[in-house]
């Protein structure tokens, strides 16, 4: 069994390899997209001859396969180059930052599940009944809010009006609440809508007809056999949902005055500062895929039809 | 299906609930249909989602195509000296402006209205751009196989793995922001939803005895997905839409209040919502109004999506 | 907007030249009225920093006490004050680290580490040093700082944005260890201005032996406030420096420490301060200020030279704004005055012209354009435009762009529907750079102290980021960058401003006012006119 949970693994990386292959050539291409590359990897104000050199320096001048394996044996070392706002490795200042989101991303996921869950399970168990319909319109209104208007509905709230919360920052865990809400909002929704569904579905399979044909009460079959079916699509969607976190947190951590990444980026974007914007997407892939090869392993215990 | 064909993002995975039962329903394919003698009132009841639903539904169509008819004012027309008046139905509001003024002294209502027409277009416009090219990848992935498939599912891979909103973000600023390039951006990103799903379909009705049938009269295969195949993946393409149509909306607030929306003076909801946070203490309407009506109109999306979903898939049927 | 952002193309325009000064030869050396109780500068101070903890020994009120908690609009690039490009950063240089000359709250040079400076002809420039000043970690002030902070500047690994501002710097000789000259290769004008801006002076020993880099991590300087910590993007935390020099303009520190804390949306920023959570914020939007009253909270602001222009490309032919009717009908359209009632809320003093009241030249005699729709409508029609015409304007993302949206509202008055087009900043800036803009291009220039650069760059045809073309202007242009006396550049530019007026290069809008809110816990703080966040001579009561 071990060494079969190792062959999965290993093939799982090896897929992840390939997909961050595949992203690497989008991050490449981001330079190329404005037209000229060089002008997006300088500061504006760079006086021509400067961009020549540099065009010879960097290889820019190659063809663009070339340029591009160029960048990919940069790039795997971690090197998307230097910052032009604050003249350092971009990756390391994606690093220096990423453990705020990762816990920011972490906490959301852990509300997002807090609220998922019970919505979807008591949705799913009930359906057609006024629980069930409350229950989807409060989803429903939980994928219909923009995070960053909700983010400023609950700073006026929780901080200004009843002092509960710090506004913003990352003093104590206490800040990190709101902002993690604003990022759960979206992926706890989408969660509790696919609970829902799978649940309903599990609940009309034969086996569970049958358990509760024997008579088992209800409550066992759910917890024993609905629950884990029902869980495969969710693990799945979770996979998914980690993308949408970390869009979400580029929102949050700019209302929120939160230092993670997605400031970061925002801020880059406004400068152009090219390198760290190829190191953030680069980064966010390589957080998606790991996720993605986590869940993989247990969507495998909770499948059973998938062997490792 | 399963282990034969799960990629590393697992093939069958999907953002929406849909594309799971589908899935999910697959796996039982002979699941009996619950048959249930209804009385009408039940009837009624059971429909009345889909009633409101549509109602709001044509009621934001309408506006949209009709809205230099309907809406009381200029949607650009400023007057600085009325600017920030609250609606009619509070102290202080005029009766000549219902749901107050903006920080311009724009009508809200009108902007309202008007936006109605950029939200559907871009939210339309996404959903067909990235539904051609996905059903399309999809249908050909699915229904060829092969290394085709290999290839199609290993690209779908690697976008799922840019978190979309980001990808548009990083997109949209080198590129710069407009109507035709957030569609572009949007509509580019987002193929893998229908994708994912359309393809599972459509390995599992490739294997059914009237596309074997089909063959074997001697049908090309161009012919057998789109006469086939097809129909039998809308009812999951309908639903995909209807949650990317909301999803748009969405976004476009998002992008809005990250300056990167669609330009000024075209009124978006989105970007009512974000020029009127900075209001909502004194003037919470300029933003509110705006927002409710992204919110009615998801929820009537969804509901219709809700609704079709039921009906167009005949496994579903309870 | 245009050089609110990061651009460096900022700093050619906020330079502000000073002839005056070079005329008259030794300058300025005002002994700020001294605090009355020490009258050997470093020795009282030192004596109350070794007795530090027990506030009993001195005079209890004397020293500085309790925290001052800052919001930023954005952080720090770096703590590098020869690398940090925007305000809100340049706020937390003039904290830790002082210039040879400063510039003070009411827009003069001042002495800082130099006590003086003199024009020994064309190409020299003497400073003398003051003496006793330490640095952060003990070492002494003197002319090897000086010629050190000089040469790093220009030093090409630095690659400082500014080190073409300091090209002109040939030599710093070291006359005695606390007089120095610049050796200049031309006559600079903006030089003693950029010095107050930027040449932060440094600690030779310190800055070598832990290198640029990590000195852009852990500075040490001359400041008021000494560095503690910076977590990035999070906040910025400075102790107060209470062996400070005495006489320098920014006063001594009042607060025990200073809390920067960088918060880029600006409501957050609002809750932030009516909150409690912090004491003083930079940039309330003019709309916002009547919030931050209503909550009891007091709105400082101060008049900045910076020009809010929707400039015209007037250089394309055949189209509407080549024809000098239609550039005038633009600036009849539009309501300036009911905007900056409305839209600013009154916070901003109309400009007729680009030679405006904080400028050298500036002639009140010129009236704005009044408002007379009939008239535009006319001079439309006059020139071919009876209906009006479609026009796109440029502005920057993330500036709010309510303002160029109210503008295009007025337009749509008089039948030219504008559309606003939102750019990034550097985008923005590489467009106009580039000569790619949309006809219409909204932005504030910044440094209107002096019409110089402004002239060369945006007035003279051939200027590197013109889209103007009046060959009497180009002459007037000429002749103020050849004249070196102030009296007759200013009348030059006085004409200059009658000539932008008759014949506009853009619709002129306003001066904007920056607005601060301020907590009335703080005590003695004054907007400075750089927009810098100035933090010294500022107490908190509790």
């Amino acid at each position: 069994m071990a060494a079969r949970v190792l062959v999965f693994l290993i093939q799982r990386l090896l897929l992840g390899v390939i997909v961050l292959l595949g992203v690497s050539v989008t991050v490449f291409a981001l330079t190329h997209l404005g037209g000229d590359p060089a002008a997006a990897l300088l500061p504006l104000n760079t006086p021509p001859e400067d961009v020549e050199l540099f065009r010879k320096k960097a290889g820019l001048d190659q063809p663009l396969p070339v340029q591009y394996v160029n960048f990919l044996s940069h790039a795997v070392r971690g090197d998307f180059g230097q910052s032009f706002r604050y003249r350092q490795e971009a990756m390391g200042l994606i690093l220096e930052r990423l453990p705020a989101t990762l816990k920011l991303a972490g906490l959301g996921m852990f509300f997002a599940l807090l609220f998922a869950l019970p919505f979807g399970i008591i949705s799913g168990l009930n359906r057609g009944t006024y629980v069930d319909a409350l229950s989807r319109v409060i989803v429903l209104l939980g994928q219909s809010i923009p995070g960053f208007w909700l983010a400023i509905v609950l700073i006026l709230v929780f901080a200004v009006q009843l002092r509960w919360l710090p506004v913003s920052g990352s003093a104590g865990w206490q800040s990190l609440i709101l902002p993690a809400i604003v990022v759960a909002v979206f992926p706890a929704a989408t969660i509790a809508r696919i609970l829902r569904s799978s649940l309903i579905n599990v609940m009309n399979r034969d086996y569970i007809r049958t358990a509760r044909a024997k008579g088992l009460s209800p409550t066992p079959v759910v917890a024993r056999h609905a629950l884990k079916n029902a869980a495969i699509p969710v693990v799945t969607v979770i996979g998914f949902q980690v993308g949408v976190l970390l869009g979400g947190a580029v929102i949050a951590e700019v209302v929120f005055a939160y230092p993670g990444i997605g400031r970061l980026m925002i801020q880059s974007i406004s400068a152009r500062d090219v390198p760290v914007i190829q190191a953030f997407v680069a980064m966010t892939a390589i957080i998606v895929v790991s996720v993605n090869i986590f869940l993989d392993l247990i969507y495998g215990w909770l499948d059973p039809r998938i062997r490792f | 299906m399963a282990g034969s064909t799960r990629a590393f993002v697992s093939d069958d995975s999907t953002m929406i609930d849909a594309g799971n039962a589908i899935r999910l329903s697959r796996v039982t394919p002979t699941l009996p249909a619950r048959k249930r003698a209804r009385i009408d009132v039940n009837r009624i009841k059971h429909n009345l989602p889909v009633l409101i639903g549509a109602l709001i539904v044509v009621s934001v169509i309408v506006c949209a195509i009709l809205a230099d008819v309907i809406s009381p004012h200029d949607p650009t027309a400023q007057e600085l000296g009325k600017r920030l008046l609250p609606p009619s139905f509070m102290a202080g509001g005029s009766p000549e402006y219902l749901l107050g003024t903006d920080p311009l002294g724009r009508d809200t209502l009108s902007r309202i209205i008007h936006g109605a027409r950029v939200s559907l277009t871009v939210g339309i416009a996404v959903v067909l751009l990235s539904g051609t090219i996905g059903v399309t990848l999809a249908l050909v992935s699915g229904y060829r196989g092969g290394k085709v498939d290999l290839v199609l599912a290993r690209v779908a891979d690697i976008q799922q793995a840019i978190p979309f909103l980001i990808l548009a973000i990083a997109v949209v600023a080198v590129l710069g922001a407009n109507l035709v390039n957030l569609i572009l951006v949007l509509g580019i990103t987002t193929w893998v939803f229908y994708f994912r799903v359309v393809r599972g379909e459509v390995l599992a009705t490739r294997q059914e005895d009237y596309v074997e049938a089909a063959r074997v009269i001697g049908c090309g295969d161009g012919r057998i997905m789109l006469r086939h195949v097809l129909p039998n993946v809308s009812g999951s393409i309908i639903v995909i839409a209807t949650l990317l149509v909301a999803s748009t909306i969405i976004f476009e607030a998002s992008l809005s209040f990250l300056g990167l929306g669609v330009q000024p003076p075209t009124p978006t909801w989105g970007g009512m919502v974000s020029d009127g946070r900075d209001y909502l203490v004194d003037a919470w309407w300029v933003s509110v109004f705006p927002g409710l009506a992204i919110l009615l109109t998801v929820l009537g999306i969804n509901l219709c999506g809700d609704w079709l979903r039921d009906k167009l898939d005949p496994k579903l049927k309870d | 907007m245009l050089f609110k952002s990061s651009s460096v193309l900022r700093y050619m325009c906020l330079i502000v030249i000073v002839f005056a000064l070079f005329a008259c030869a030794p300058v300025a050396q005002p002994q700020p009225a001294a605090p009355a109780a020490p009258s050997q500068p470093t020795a009282a101070p030192a004596a109350e920093a070794t007795t530090a903890p027990a506030p009993a020994t001195a005079a209890p009120a004397a020293g500085p006490q309790g925290t001052l908690r800052v919001g930023l609009v954005t952080d720090a690039q770096s703590m590098d004050p020869h690398r940090v490009t925007q305000t809100a950063g340049e706020g937390v240089m003039k904290a830790m680290f002082d210039m040879l000359i400063e510039r003070d709250f009411d827009g003069n040079l001042v002495p800082g580490l130099a006590t003086s400076w003199t024009i020994v002809d064309d190409k020299t420039i003497e400073f003398k040093l003051r003496e006793g000043v330490k640095f952060h970690n003990g070492e002494d002030f003197n002319a090897d700082s000086v010629k050190f902070s000089l040469e790093r500047m220009q030093k090409e690994e630095l690659a400082s944005p500014f080190r073409n501002n300091y090209s002109a710097v040939e030599e710093v000789e070291i006359i005695d260890p606390y007089t120095v000259r610049f050796k200049l290769s031309k006559t600079n004008a903006p030089l003693l201005d950029n010095l107050s801006a930027q040449l932060a002076m440094l600690p030779p020993k310190y800055t070598a032996e832990v290198g640029d880099a990590e000195f852009g991590l852990k500075p040490v300087g001359t400041g008021p406030f000494k560095f503690v910590e910076w977590v990035k993007d999070d906040h910025i935390t400075l102790e107060a420096n209470t062996e400070y020099w005495d006489g320098s303009f920014k006063g001594k520190p009042m607060v025990e420490t200073v809390i920067f804390r960088p918060i880029p949306e600006a409501s957050t920023r609002i809750a932030e301060l009516t909150t409690g959570s912090l004491d003083l914020i930079q940039d309330v939007a003019t709309d916002q200020a009547e919030t931050v009253e209503k909550a009891g909270f007091k709105v400082d602001k101060i008049d900045v030279p910076q020009e809010a222009i929707v400039f015209f490309v007037t250089d394309v032919p055949d189209t509407p704004l080549n024809d000098v009717r239609v550039r005038q009908a633009l600036n009849y359209g539009v309501d300036v005055d009911s905007l900056i009632q409305n839209v600013l809320r009154g916070y901003g003093t109309r400009l007729a012209n680009p030679i405006g009241p904080l400028s050298l030249g500036y002639d009140p005699s010129i009236k704005p354009y009044p408002f007379d729709p009939d008239k535009a409508k006319a001079l439309l029609t006059e020139a071919g435009y009876p209906d009006g015409f479609e026009v796109t304007i440029d502005a920057t993302a993330t500036d709010k762009t309510l303002t160029t949206e109210a503008v295009a509202g007025e337009l749509a008055k008089i039948g030219v529907k504008a559309n606003v087009r939102r750019v990034e900043p550097a985008q923005f800036n590489e467009n106009w750079d580039h000569k790619n803009t949309s006809p219409m291009v909204a932005a504030r220039w910044s440094g209107m102290f002096d019409p110089a650069n402004f002239a060369n760059f945006l007035v003279k045809s051939d200027g590197f980021l013109s889209r103007y073309n009046n060959p009497k202007a180009d002459e007037l242009v000429a002749k103020g960058a050849g004249v070196m006396d102030s009296d007759e550049r200013a009348k030059i530019y006085g004409e200059l401003g009658k000539l932008l007026y008759d014949d506009p290069m853009g619709i002129y809008l306003w001066l904007p006012e920056n607005l601060y809110g301020v907590s009335p816990k703080v005590q003695g703080w004054r907007p400075h006119p750089r927009s810098y966040v100035m933090v010294s001579n500022t107490g908190v009561s509790e």
